[in-house]
């Protein structure tokens, strides 16, 4: 038999030379669950990782804290990682990240780009990690204690999951969609920002987005009430609600729309030396709360849509002329361009600012009106007439 | 048709004389206190000798008379022949005219007259006369035909074969009224002289799988065959493959089913199991009852089969292979879990599955040789042992735990108990590859076992027929689906394989 020398051969090959060794048990890891990115006062890389600490107990024995933070120093994201095996002596492993926060202060000077750099071309992070630009010191975002999930990173990246899906305040990006953005033909980024109300103990939310130029922060950035319409405009919001002024007493009475679809296409033709833009939004919703308006036959229905869209349109007009105003295309309406009218782009690109500021708006709203929530649409306890 | 041995090849004369054959056979059964000899007298005067002998412990149920009974036979001809009856009227009639009656044979030689007292029969010698007659008499006691212990099912029928050939035989017969269903029989072994029967249905078996397995089964004369489950080495084609290459059954509408789809049957006189061969690799997956129920729910208990293969074969090594090498594929929160009652185990995690399927080996094993009162308490030991103990004393993950429990009943749920088997043996190799190489290894492992089936071949069927080469409607059919029963019968079967 020839054959079986050969095949003892072969399969020796395969288990000695296929380099297949990298084997580590699971008590051998230290798995990372968020990294928070910070500034030193000498302009070095300040990093806060924090890892989940297995708590080993069965018996349901309440655990102690199910996370650590490890904050290490380097000129660049690599010397500071590299610095994390001198203190925690286990192997980290990045593929479970959760979120990666980056504070604003090192998010001037592109610095964005050496962090992302490292997570895009680092094997073991996962592109699918949230990311969020945070309001001061991204470190101590990480010190806070979760409410029900074991660690603060998965309480964060919940979050943020949660504000884009059922509120609008926010965006939720990856990295790789952060990467994708950043690269825009206008250069301009709209990315998730995180803030908290106050001290360190106080909670942490999704409060806006930050904008950038060119891998730079730009201040000020948009905050929660008016991230908004700018999402809307975006075609980037799922649901949230619209409250609109009463008509007898706008000031003190007012009604809620709660919109669970939106939709909006944009139409981008270049006219003159500018762009003419033409933004179609459809929501699709209910009543949420109602506080004066009352429905009593169709016609009732017709102006009270009217009215929400007449609301929303307004709302929408002002964020476009804040964007105009500070000649920043937030609506990336130079990539539609870019995408439609390659070489007219290249020529406009330049004086693209000055341009958006002179393009023309034209916004519709739709509202579709799928349920009226009670039997009676009208505020509760009011007596039909 | 069973009774009349194969004619030894020595050959010694029945002395005429009475007093010399007796005592010859006398000295053959020498030390044999079950040989038993009843002298009866016949004739006018009863005056001519004659020897009735048997092993009584053979014979449970003889009577003597059986002598009388034989003599009857001639009554009609001879008329008052107790009055007239000499010994060469007998040997004359008998010689000239045969034995009718009683599934009675005449022997030639004192072989021959050996045998048929092994066989359990009752010899009678006539003074004078150089031949015996041999009548066949109710054996040893065999249990009656019962509920299958190895195959239970809800509905259909509720026999099981027994260790008596005939009964078995007669079991199938019942079931399949045509002569086309052929029997034939073989003699095994120089002590055991055990009777092997195979049957096959003449016009839907494969002529070329009847040829090989005629051809394998030759040459078992002096082969001391003890149960059916012998026979599978000399009709499979490779002994050391995990793989079963024939399936086994103790219900007669099982055995039917696989005839009439053109497979061989085997039965040995003894034993209930039945031998049904090719086994292809689809067959292991169907049982008797799919048929019995409706297509739907047959349908998904298929489906739970297959995944049931796939998790004994492979969860532990898969477990193994994503927890040292690919922790990224584990979602985070599970992970996370995991990570939670993993920390404080001291060892690696291939270390702790072996150990915990070594246990779970061990528990089975015990399980199964213990006699029956004392057996749960092995499952209470077990139990405490490896789902609650290991864990506490942090020899074991519970997340372990799960996984060798789930891969023991996942290799419970396979109809076939040969095949769980074949599981049990192909986890170990799997699992060091897996912690040897992680993924790669278990593909590799995989790439190994599916070359080596599609190589083996059961009988001239090659084993995965059906997936390779491929057939559509008989894997569509057979393994994935239960087809509804009006139309699997509208066409006919499957010359092999189809099976229920």
């Amino acid at each position: 038999m020839m054959r079986s020398p050969f095949a003892v051969l072969a399969f020796l090959a395969l288990v000695l030379l296929t380099g297949c060794w990298n084997k580590y048990e699971l008590t051998e890891w230290a798995f990372v669950q968020a990294v928070a990115v910070d500034l030193t006062e000498d302009d070095r890389i300040r990093l806060t990782t924090q890892f989940y600490k297995p708590g080993g107990g069965l018996e349901g024995a309440p655990k102690a804290s199910e996370s650590f933070n490890i904050h290490t120093e380097g000129e660049n994201m690599s010397e500071a990682i590299a610095n994390i095996a001198n203190e925690v002596g286990r192997v980290a492993q990045w593929g479970h990240i959760r979120i990666v926060l980056v504070s604003e202060q090192i998010a001037k000077n592109q610095n964005l780009k050496g962090i992302l750099d490292y997570f895009l071309r680092d094997h073991e992070p996962r592109e699918t990690a949230q990311f969020a630009i945070t309001k001061g010191l991204a470190s101590d975002y990480l010190t806070r204690k979760p409410y029900i999930e074991s660690t603060i990173s998965q309480q964060l990246r919940e979050i943020s999951q949660s504000s884009k899906r059922f509120t609008g305040m926010s965006k939720k990006m990856n990295l790789l969609q952060v990467a994708i953005a950043l690269k825009s033909q206008t250069g301009i980024a709209v990315l998730p920002y995180m803030a908290s109300s106050g001290g360190k103990k106080d909670p942490a939310v999704m409060n806006g987005v930050a904008i950038f130029r060119d891998y730079s922060i730009v201040q000020p950035g948009i905050p929660a009430g008016k991230a908004e319409y700018l999402l809307m405009l975006r075609n980037e919001y799922e649901r949230g609600v619209v409250t609109y002024p009463c008509e007898e007493n706008p000031k003190s009475k007012k009604d809620t729309f709660e919109h669970v679809m939106v939709s909006s296409t944009t139409k981008v033709e270049p006219k003159g030396e500018s762009v003419a833009v033409r933004i179609h939004l459809l929501l699709v919703g209910g009543y949420g709360e109602l506080r004066c308006s009352k429905i009593r036959k169709a016609s009732d229905e017709d102006r009270i849509k009217q009215k929400i869209a007449e609301y929303v349109e307004q709302e929408l007009q002002k964020e476009i002329s804040a964007m105009q105003a500070r000649q920043l295309d937030l609506l990336n309406i130079g990539d539609a361009l870019y995408r439609r009218h390659p070489a007219l782009w290249l020529k406009w690109k330049s004086s693209w600012g000055r341009r958006l500021s002179q393009a023309t708006f034209q916004v519709k709203v739709e509202i579709q009106m799928t349920n009226t929530g009670l039997t009676k649409p009208m505020p509760y306890g009011d007596q039909e007439e | 048709m069973l009774a009349m041995p194969n004619v030894p090849d020595a050959y010694e004369p029945i002395s005429p004389s009475l007093t010399e054959s007796r005592a010859r056979i006398e000295a053959i059964f020498s030390d044999c206190h079950d040989l038993t000899i009843k002298e009866w007298s016949y004739g006018q005067d009863l005056e001519y000798a004659s020897v009735g002998i048997l092993l009584d412990t053979l014979s449970q149920n003889y009577r003597i008379t059986y002598m009388s009974a034989l003599i009857q036979d001639l009554s009609p001809l001879l008329g008052a022949l107790d009055k007239t009856l000499t010994p060469d009227k007998l040997s004359h009639y008998w010689e000239a005219q045969g034995v009718s009656t009683h599934s009675a044979h005449l022997l030639d030689s004192i072989e021959q007259v050996t045998q048929s007292l092994t066989d359990g029969n009752v010899v009678f010698l006539l003074d004078g006369w150089d031949r015996a007659i041999g009548c066949e008499m109710p054996g040893v006691q065999t249990r009656s035909v019962s509920e299958p212990t190895m195959e239970p099912v809800v509905f259909g029928p509720h026999n099981s074969t027994i260790e008596d050939l005939k009964t078995n035989i007669g079991l199938l017969r019942a079931l399949i009224k045509t002569p086309k269903l052929k029997f034939k029989l073989l003699h095994a072994g120089e002590y055991t002289r055990r009777d092997i029967v195979y049957g096959y249905l003449s016009d839907r078996v494969d002529p070329e799988d009847l040829k090989l397995f005629e051809q394998r089964l030759s040459g078992l004369e002096d082969k001391e065959i003890l149960d059916t489950t012998y026979l599978e080495e000399w009709v499979e084609e490779s002994v050391f493959t995990p793989f079963p290459q024939v399936r086994y059954t103790e219900r007669p509408d099982v055995a039917t089913s696989a005839l009439l789809t053109g497979k061989i049957v085997v039965l040995v006189q003894g034993s209930p199991t039945v031998m049904i061969c090719p086994g292809l690799f689809i067959d292991f997956f169907s049982t008797s009852e799919d048929y019995y129920q409706r297509t739907v729910f047959s349908t998904l208990i298929r489906w739970l089969r297959v995944i049931a293969f796939i998790m004994a074969t492979t969860l532990p090594s898969l477990y193994v292979a994503l927890s040292t090498f690919h922790t990224e594929l584990i979602p985070t929160v599970l992970l996370l879990a995991i990570l939670d009652t993993r920390e404080k185990i001291p060892f690696p995690a291939f270390v702790e599955a072996l150990l915990m399927e070594f246990f779970f080996e061990l528990l089975r094993e015990a399980g199964i040789r213990l006699p029956r009162p004392i057996g749960s308490a092995v499952s209470i030991v077990g139990a405490l042992v490896i789902g609650q103990a290991a864990i506490q004393a942090k020899i074991a993950s519970p997340i372990m735990v799960i996984v060798v429990a789930l891969t023991g009943i996942a290799s419970f749920a396979m109809p076939q108990y040969n095949l769980a088997i074949a599981l049990r043996v192909l986890r170990f190799p799997l699992m060091i590859l897996a912690a040897t190489l992680g993924g790669f290894g278990l593909m590799i492992g995989y790439f190994l076992i599916m070359l080596h089936l599609t190589k083996l071949k059961s009988l001239s069927q090659y084993y995965l027929t059906g997936f390779a080469p491929l057939d559509w409607s008989r894997m569509l059919s057979s393994m994935i689906f239960r087809q509804p029963i009006r139309s699997m019968l509208k066409r006919p079967r499957h010359g092999s394989g189809g099976s229920r």
